[in-house]
């Protein structure tokens, strides 16, 4: 089975993975780049079936290169700001506004993985839909393919990006 | 301005020094100090962790606009923590314009604004304004019960509650983008709450008028300003010409007996405070009589205990509209998962739950959107 390279998980997926259970195999069957902003504020605990918080500590992993980090200082973020105007950083998690001011940024083409419509939007608004991958696919790729909830799947992703594919065209997205 | 101008500025106005960040974050002295002088930049997890304990948006941070000028009106402002719960108050507003942005819901203000010469403006003035705005708004005979909501759902005001010290204070602002919002005390019973209201109403109507000249980011209103704000907030919660008749029918030997006093108070959902206050107006009791108005009140106070029957009710700590905006906003895919959490002041995880109930009625349903 190859290794899915250059992915890049926001806080939502890390933490789903850590709630069941599959975060080490993941790692291992994933190159997966995570934000700073995502690291130190966003993916902090997950929550277990009595509700009972358990800390995420990714420092081990980032410690023997299992995951990278990456950072964006301001500058970079205000390029992506000019871009797409100050209500959408609103919109967005810190984490995924690095995440994508990361994706776009970069030569090579990172995938990035999330559970919010909005991310995927952005993608298809941008015509770079296959950039997006649901965690779904992910799974199903490395074998270890699971009941998710919606916002996981697929479908979730094709659905938002084509609606944002839809906004692009019509100049309406942003 | 720069980032680092407006770190400087949005700490300064948090009122805190550089060693209370670097306490607060992983932030060190020297760093922060790189940051406000333009020496390093800060990367984006750091900055959110700056703009997270100054309770400004990431975007306030990155702007190069001129700052907009941030006015919060307080009664008495806190001596301890004003500048956290203004920077609170400020970031709430924002936010809620932000929501109505996004769902293309933003309220016209139906709002009568006091205009003319600031030293004409007296009493009689401000009772006008009451009666008008009462009539205007449609609010009855009976207002308490209706000015909340009205005031949210149809003027465009923002009302928000927090627990502060003294408990005898609220506030107001007007800015330029977010509209006009009033923060009132939780702490407060519903009927000290709806008093307060009124009377912040008041600020908001006539800030033009007494807000003029220079001003520093809090301003205390004057006393006399307060006291057209007290008068206001009778005149429009206890119309004169309802609660005359009410205190026609009670009314014995130039008096209000004090059992009455709670029930008209009930009526008004106003203090028995507030009441006999209204009665000392209408009954022209004059100067001479304030003692006798504030031992009857007195009483008042030491018989609450056995007659005033009324539960107090909790206010919301969000604005209905405000929480729904939020998950229309959810739902349609406008916003992500961590601002929804950040919005509703929940956990990530409990914000994912949602999100998870979101999604399902948008996969059960028929894609009409598309």
């Amino acid at each position: 089975m190859k290794k899915l390279n250059l992915l890049v998980f926001d806080a939502n997926i890390v933490i789903i993975l850590h709630e069941l259970e599959i975060w080490d195999k993941a790692v291992k069957s994933c190159d997966i780049y995570l934000s700073g902003t995502v690291i130190d504020l966003e993916a902090k605990y997950w929550e277990d079936n009595d509700g009972i918080r358990h800390p995420i500590n990714l420092s081990n992993c980032i410690n023997q290169s299992e995951i990278r980090r990456f950072d964006l200082d301001a500058s970079a973020i205000n390029v992506f700001r000019h871009k797409y105007g100050a209500m959408y950083i609103e919109k967005l998690d810190p984490g995924e506004t690095e995440s994508l001011a990361f994706l776009f940024r970069e030569k090579d083409k990172f995938s990035i993985c999330s559970s919010d419509a909005i991310v995927y939007r952005l993608l298809g608004a941008e015509f770079e839909r296959e950039r997006g991958l649901s965690l779904e696919e992910i799974l199903i790729h490395i074998g270890l393919q699971r009941n998710l909830p919606y916002q996981y799947t697929k479908e979730f992703r094709e659905r938002y990006s084509d609606q944002g594919f839809r906004e692009g065209f019509q100049g309406s997205a942003f | 301005m720069s980032v680092s101008d407006r770190l400087r500025y949005a700490r300064e106005k948090a009122n805190l020094t550089l060693a209370d960040v670097r306490n607060h974050t992983s932030i060190g002295e020297s760093s922060l100090s790189d940051f406000e002088n333009s020496k390093r930049e800060p990367k984006l997890s750091q900055l959110q962790m700056l703009a997270n304990l100054y309770n400004r948006s990431l975007s306030f941070l990155l702007d190069d606009v001129e700052i907009a000028g941030e006015v919060v009106l307080w009664r008495e402002r806190p001596t301890e923590g004003a500048e956290q719960i203004e920077g609170r108050f400020l970031r709430l507003c924002e936010q809620y314009h932000n929501l109505e942005v996004w769902n293309n819901s933003v309220t016209r203000p139906v709002l009568l604004e006091a205009d003319g010469d600031v030293k004409q403006f007296g009493y009689n003035q401000t009772q006008e304004l009451a009666y008008n705005v009462r009539k205007l708004l449609g609010l009855g005979n009976t207002p308490s019960s209706e000015l909340l909501r009205v005031l949210e759902e149809y003027c465009g005001i923002k009302v928000f509650h927090e627990s502060f010290e003294p408990t005898g204070t609220a506030a107001s602002t007007k800015h330029m983008n977010y509209g006009a919002a009033i923060l009132l005390n939780s702490r407060n019973v519903r009927w000290r709450r709806n008093y307060d209201l009124a009377h912040e109403l008041f600020h908001l109507l006539t800030w033009k008028l007494f807000r003029t000249g220079n001003e520093n980011t809090s301003v205390i209103a004057s006393e006399w300003e307060e006291k057209l704000a007290n008068c206001f907030a009778s005149n429009l919660l206890m119309p004169s010409e309802s609660i005359s008749i009410i205190f026609g029918h009670y009314e014995k030997d130039g008096n209000i007996p004090i059992e009455a006093c709670f029930d008209i108070a009930r009526l008004f959902d106003v203090s028995v405070k507030a009441v006999l206050w209204r009665w000392h107006v209408l009954s022209n009791r004059g100067k001479d009589r304030i003692g006798e108005t504030e031992k009857e009140i007195d009483r008042a106070k030491a018989l609450s205990h056995i007659l005033e029957q009324r539960t107090n009710t909790d206010p919301l700590d969000l604005p209905d509209r405000y929480r729904a905006l939020a998950v229309e906003s959810l739902s349609h895919g406008d916003m992500s998962t961590g601002r929804f959490a950040d919005y509703l002041g929940i956990s990530r995880r409990k914000a994912m739950d949602y999100l998870e109930q979101e999604a399902e009625k948008i996969e059960e349903a028929e894609p009409a959107r598309f």
